[in-house]
């Protein structure tokens, strides 16, 4: 078998047997400590035993995910040799990505808000099926699905009555979850081993470190204006989000990928198929 | 009738992605104050057609186009709809996605604040159409919570304020129920005979189309393949009917009853078969 | 629960200008900052927000269903914040390992209202404060005119969504589809059937939408009018005075006095 084969087989197995991991984890946390089982879970143990390592990391992330997102949205794309035209930054929007833009936002938002989540601990613990979609929406419509990702997530935030300072880095959070995939997965089609495999590593494993630390690291940087003490933030919130992004994006967003993705080609909506042809607007 | 408003001449259409042509050498002309009606069964072009008029195929849709077509005197495949601004207004058939606002009045102002036109011009073009259209009841509610019939006389209110010369409208009332289908045909009837606008409508209420239209044309296949005033295309029940069209029932009522040997014309209005079956079948 | 998108009324926040109210919410924030470590403090900033909401026609019994619905969440913060406080001032309850001094009480009350005031502010100026005008906003503080234009239509349409996705979720349950039974895993891949008609829906309507902007002649002038611009009046003056006499008042309060 070649060794990329291989590798991606690796990188799917790994994934799953991480979601799994999180899963039996925190159902043994739960049964250790039921009052506090995030003392008791790995990862919140992890956050919190390398705060300033992780404080450290996060603070790269969040310069270097505010740069990528307003270089995108400006135009451009960070690349090995520089940075490039994209043809996808706002300005050059067309009717079309203006409407992607727009419904992505709505759809992701409005499923965020009208579909229950997977409650696991009251009121702290969650999945949501919903954010299988973010990396979904960046792989098939680009730069304006992302942005739609980043905006549904805000109206999620808005409709469900919790908009506040922290929302700020959930925007661009949830813009990072759908770029990472976007910008790093070749093949989007689900349909083989590298797709798959490539999708593990960046739409489930990236995506979810980076997320998790982007957001977590703002609302630690903002905690005088936000209010949410250290072990909330990385002791809770970050497992949750880091939880529920990696198990979601790998039981789900496959299962939708390889649904959606010929729909999305079908439609002529697939961002390599139209920035090929270059419409005009 | 006037001018010349729609000249289309060998025109081709495909969209991206796609070998088969759409359109096939369609030819036709449409004078100024005229209306026509396109029908056809599903898949045969008439929503094409019209997005090649209204400029959106092939600039915000990919697809190739071939051939010319003039709308209002600009050559569409040229200039695209941006070239068609204040001389085309498109209404497609789903209500649900032509009204994105939270206000009537933020719908009807939408076009003319898009050109950046001064304040008093928008309201004064948002309160010219909504006496005409008699829309004062609906001004300051939320179209997100009317009716599939109502959004549709929105979405062409909302059209007629960049004040086009010419309408398209994409089977406007597909989606509808009965009453809201009933206001729009009402409206657009209006607009032709009260406004004059040259107006083509894809449709399938064949009743609605004889009464109204100026002329019908039949599509089938990515071709025009009838065309002429209602009486004409319609009174041949046979051929109608072979490209997927209905033809009124009154047609079908006497080409049914020529079939079975009674001597009569073929009527395509329930007034002209009254007036035969008053006055003698010829 | 839909709590935070705009609602039609004719109420004293409805008729406010976005700046007005914007400019509140951001005074709101600030003394709730510099209240955060005197619960006592914060609460007169508190009830102002529960003021606001009665007054915007929303009710105040809302403020009470959003800190029910974040229940959990929110005793558990303050409790950690009181926690952190304990070796501090007079106990006043010791329950185990539990111990809640009247510093760690203060603290932690402040923090509680960190989080719940600017939370309520924001409900205030969403519900009563027109996508439209939000848009104008957005574009006044130099947001690109199409991002803005993506966030309103976006809010504009999610109503219309939301009860598609309900739709959808009810056909499939009456079809046998039960979402709430099974593992973990199984629960969550019987979402797929409620998610791909609705993405199936999004992408006929990708088209539609897209071909409405263009005959809307959205892009085509760089700039774009805004008939029903928010008018700055006396009433916003008076408004804004009021709210910066009263929560300066209370961050004066909170830091030096």
């Amino acid at each position: 078998m070649p060794k990329a084969k291989t590798l991606d087989i690796v990188v799917v197995v790994v994934g799953l047997a991480i979601a799994a991991f999180i899963i039996y984890a925190f159902y043994e946390a739960l049964r250790i400590n039921p009052e506090n089982p995030f003392e008791a879970f790995v990862i919140s143990k992890a956050f919190l035993g390398a705060y300033f390592i992780v404080y450290a990391v996060g603070a790269v992330i969040w310069i270097l995910g505010t740069l990528v997102f307003l270089i995108e949205l400006a135009g451009y794309t960070p690349s090995l040799r520089g940075l490039r035209r994209s043809g996808m930054g706002v300005a050059h929007w067309s009717v079309i990505d203006l409407a992607l833009a727009a419904l992505s936002a709505a759809v992701y938002g409005a499923l965020l808000a009208a579909t229950a989540p997977l409650v696991i601990f009251p009121g702290f613990t969650w999945l949501r099926p919903a954010n299988s979609l973010a990396p979904l929406f960046g792989m098939f419509f680009g730069i304006p699905g992302c942005v739609g990702v980043a905006i549904g997530n805000l109206i999620a935030d808005i409709v469900g009555g919790y908009f506040g300072v922290g929302s700020i880095g959930g925007f661009v959070g949830n813009f990072l979850i759908a770029y990472l995939p976007y910008k790093f997965v070749r093949d989007h089609s689900f349909s083989t081993s590298t797709s798959l495999g490539e999708f593990y590593l960046w739409g489930v494993l990236a995506q979810a470190f980076v997320s998790a630390l982007y957001i977590c690291w703002w609302l630690d940087f903002m905690q005088w204006a936000v209010g949410l003490p250290v072990f909330v933030t990385w002791g809770i919130i970050a497992p949750v989000i880091l939880s529920n992004n990696i198990v979601v994006n790998a039981v789900l967003s496959p299962i939708l990928g390889r649904i959606l993705y010929p729909l999305v080609k079908g439609r002529g909506l697939y961002w390599k198929d139209r920035v090929r042809v270059g419409t005009a607007t | 009738m006037g001018s010349v408003a729609i000249a289309v001449r060998n025109l081709w259409a495909k969209y991206v992605g796609s070998e088969d042509w759409v359109l096939k050498g369609v030819n036709f002309e449409v004078r100024e104050g005229e209306m026509l009606v396109l029908m056809g069964p599903s898949g045969c072009g008439k929503s094409t057609l019209l997005k090649v008029l209204a400029g959106l195929l092939p600039w915000v849709i990919p697809g190739t186009v071939e051939g010319t077509a003039y709308v209002a005197g600009v050559d569409v495949l040229k200039a695209g709809y941006r070239g068609l601004v204040g001389k085309v207004g498109v209404v497609y058939q789903n209500p649900e996605v032509q009204v994105v606002t939270r206000s009537v009045f933020e719908e009807l102002a939408m076009a003319p604040e898009n050109l950046g036109l001064p304040k008093e011009e928008v309201r004064a073009r948002v309160e010219s159409i909504v006496k005409a259209l008699r829309l004062e009841d609906y001004l300051f509610k939320d179209p997100q919570s009317l009716s599939g019939g109502e959004k549709q006389l929105i979405a062409i209110a909302a059209v007629l304020t960049m004040k086009p010369k010419v309408l398209l409208l994409d089977e406007p009332t597909s989606m509808l129920d009965h009453f809201g289908t009933k206001l729009v045909l009402e409206l657009i009837t209006n607009l032709k005979r009260e406004y004059g606008l040259t107006i083509i409508a894809a449709e399938h209420r064949v009743e609605w189309a004889v009464e109204v239209a100026d002329r019908v044309a039949v599509m089938s296949d990515g071709v025009l393949v009838l065309e002429g005033t209602p009486s004409e295309v319609f009174s041949r029940v046979e051929e109608v009917q072979r490209y997927g069209v209905r033809p009124p029932g009154v047609s079908e009522v006497a080409y049914s009853l020529t079939r079975m040997g009674f001597d009569l014309r073929t009527p395509v209005r329930l007034s002209e078969m009254e007036e035969m079956l008053k006055g003698g079948s010829r | 629960m839909l709590s935070g998108i705009y609602v039609e009324g004719r109420s004293v926040f409805h008729s406010l200008d976005p700046r007005a109210k914007l400019l509140w919410v951001l005074l709101v924030l600030a003394a709730s900052i510099a209240a955060q470590f005197n619960g006592l403090k914060s609460l007169p900033v508190f009830v102002s927000t529960l003021v606001a909401l009665s007054l915007s026609g929303i009710g105040a019994g809302l403020a009470a269903l959003l800190i029910f619905n974040a229940s959990v969440f929110l005793l558990v913060t303050t409790l950690v914040w009181a926690g952190m406080y304990a070796a501090q001032g007079t106990p006043l309850i010791t329950i185990g390992f539990l111990r809640v001094t009247d510093v760690g009480l203060l603290v932690a009350s402040g923090k509680f209202f960190l989080i719940v005031n600017p939370i309520l502010a924001f409900v205030v100026f969403f519900t009563t404060t027109k996508p439209y005008h939000i848009s104008w906003t957005l574009e006044k503080a130099g947001v690109p005119s199409k991002l803005a234009f993506s966030f309103v239509i976006a809010l504009s349409l999610l109503p219309g969504v939301v009860r598609a996705v309900r739709d959808v979720t009810d056909v499939q349950k009456l079809r046998g589809l039960s979402l709430d039974k099974g593992s973990l895993f199984e629960r969550l891949r019987k979402h797929v059937p409620v998610i791909v008609p609705v993405i199936s829906r999004l992408l006929s309507d990708v088209w539609d939408l897209s071909m409405v902007l263009a005959s809307r002649c959205f892009g085509i002038s760089r700039r774009r009018t805004y008939v029903e611009e928010p008018r700055w009046t006396r009433r916003d003056t008076f408004f804004t005075f009021v709210s910066a006499a009263f929560y300066l008042g209370v961050i004066a309060w909170a830091l030096w006095l």
